[in-house]
């Protein structure tokens, strides 16, 4: 018997999650941004009524409100939707210890190998069911039922909301033959293009390619990938989220209430998201070796660098200096509209030398007793003195908690990009 | 305009609540001089910040929805925000 895997999709998750909690939205175009209204962000999540009108994730706010002016602006409750997604997860562990966490709302189920087809549907219904009887009733999901991960994902993409669609190895070739390939989950607007130019535009046309053209176009993983996929063949292996393997890469990005031209000001930023990284880092016993700077401009092309330092970081000084030693070489003239900094190439900290000389240690020492004094009285309750400065403008939530630390103030504001 | 939104609110209130079998239900509360009784819990969830734990309940009351968060050190209550639903006028097109 071959294997049966679920992919569940919640549909449009944050912007439902808002709907659940506040039933006044509910039938209403909702978008979920990153901020809030009259701030510039982009939409985040956007209830099933907004995506009528044309909304997607990651569409500015003010052009989102220009294709739907009823759009309520809601913004985003992270906490909540973290919270809820684990809700779910654990509740789907009834079915099968193995869970595999795909994202915030998706995430794939290797069922029992005495599963059949017909059990499988019916589990499906059950997942449904519990998901609304146990978390809310306004929330829905697309499930796709298949013998392997990629095609159990197209299956919940076939359907939305609410769908539940299983393709088996016998009706895969009928499927094939009138999805278009850019539907396969890892054909995005890189790989679609060039298959295209190929003139592969169903999934069974990318299964009747020669192996050897696939290969030389994408290289042999992809190439491989491609015609293993396009024809019906996937056997990926699921892993469970309670035995997920270290992550790769940390990192924080910001995009900035207005864009700024000074080099000092994205400095600022750059620094509150380097501590964040190395709050994040500390807590996961990790430690890192290779920064990544990122910059995004106004007319939305980027510049990034990235440097493997000599030794492993796990402060968030270290990682801000790393990162401004990257940011120098920063081509000019162009007005900043995103910092975002990453490190990545990360150990356990207790899999790499421990600090030698004194000075360092006790240097270790005391990062790792801000953290505890911050893990008990909130984030940033103690800080670096260079960032007292702009503690003034530290993001008080309504509830009269310090949370977060909101954006240094910009020096200057580029006349240019000042919408009339 | 629609004219829902969501209002930062972050005033603290009192709730009457009972605690039983690892739950916590939530009656009434008072807020700004009025009692308002809670028809519906819609949604739960604790936010951590360190080592604090507060307890979040998205509720209805009164034909508007409220979020509620009690901290368990403190023994706090406070209204987070809400969307009210604005008041729209009398339907005069009576068929």
């Amino acid at each position: 018997m071959s294997r049966i895997i679920l992919h569940l999709d919640m549909n449009s998750y944050f912007a439902t999650m808002e709907q659940q909690a506040y039933p006044s939205l509910r039938g209403k175009p909702v978008g979920v941004a990153g901020k809030g209204q009259n701030e510039r962000t982009v939409i985040t999540g956007a209830s099933i009524e907004a995506k009528k009108f044309g909304l997607y994730s990651g569409i500015s706010t003010w052009e989102a409100k220009r294709l739907c002016p009823e759009l309520i602006i809601i913004p985003a409750d992270y906490d909540r939707y973290i919270f809820t997604s684990k809700r779910i997860f654990s509740l789907l562990e009834r079915f099968t210890p193995t869970v595999d966490v795909f994202s915030i709302d998706e995430c794939f189920l290797e069922l029992p190998n005495s599963t059949d087809w017909a059990t499988a549907e019916k589990m499906a219904h059950q997942i449904k069911k519990l998901i609304q009887t146990q978390i809310g009733s306004w929330l829905t999901c697309s499930i796709g039922i298949s013998y392997g991960k990629t095609l159990a994902k197209l299956a919940s993409e076939l359907q939305k909301p609410d769908g539940l669609v299983v393709i088996r190895l016998e009706t895969f070739a009928k499927m094939a033959a009138v999805t278009p390939v850019q539907e396969l989950c890892g054909v995005g607007h890189r790989i679609r293009p060039r298959l295209n130019q190929l003139g592969i535009t169903t999934i069974s046309e990318l299964g009747a390619a020669p192996p050897k053209m696939l290969i030389q176009t994408f290289g042999n993983h992809t190439g491989s990938w491609l015609h293993r996929i396009g024809n019906g063949l996937d056997d990926d292996i699921l892993r469970s989220f309670r035995d997920l393997p270290q992550e790769k890469s940390v990192g924080h990005s910001y995009t900035l209430p207005r864009d700024v031209n000074s080099l000092e000001d994205a400095k600022k930023v750059l620094l509150l998201l380097s501590e964040r990284v190395g709050v994040r880092l500390r807590r996961k016993n990790l430690i890192g070796r290779t920064v990544s700077v990122y910059i995004r401009f106004n007319d939305r092309t980027g510049w990034g660098q990235r440097k493997c330092q000599k030794e492993f970081v796990l402060d968030g000084y270290q990682i801000y200096q790393a990162g401004v030693q990257l940011i120098q070489y920063l081509p000019p003239s162009r007005p900043i509209r995103l910092v975002a900094i990453t490190i990545s190439d990360l150990a356990k900290q207790t899999e790499t030398t421990r600090p030698l000389f004194e000075t360092d240690r006790r240097h270790e020492q005391l990062i790792k007793a801000v953290d505890r004094v911050n893990s008990r009285y909130g984030e940033f309750t103690v800080h670096r003195a260079v960032l007292a400065k702009i503690k003034s403008r530290i993001f008080n939530l309504p509830d009269g908690r310090v949370k977060r630390l909101y954006l240094p103030q910009v020096t200057e504001v580029n006349p240019f990009t000042k919408r009339i | 305009m629609a004219g829902e939104a969501k209002e930062k609110i972050g005033e603290t209130i009192r709730v009457l609540a009972s605690f039983s079998e690892a739950k916590i239900r939530i009656h009434f509360f008072h807020w700004r001089d009025q009692i308002f009784k809670v028809d519906s819990v819609n949604l739960f969830h604790i936010e951590k910040d360190g080592n604090k734990k507060r307890y979040h309940f998205a509720v209805s009351a009164k034909g508007s929805d409220y979020q509620i968060a009690f901290d368990p050190v403190s023994l706090e209550w406070q209204l987070v925000d809400s969307v009210i639903t604005p008041f729209r006028g009398w339907n005069l097109n009576v068929r």
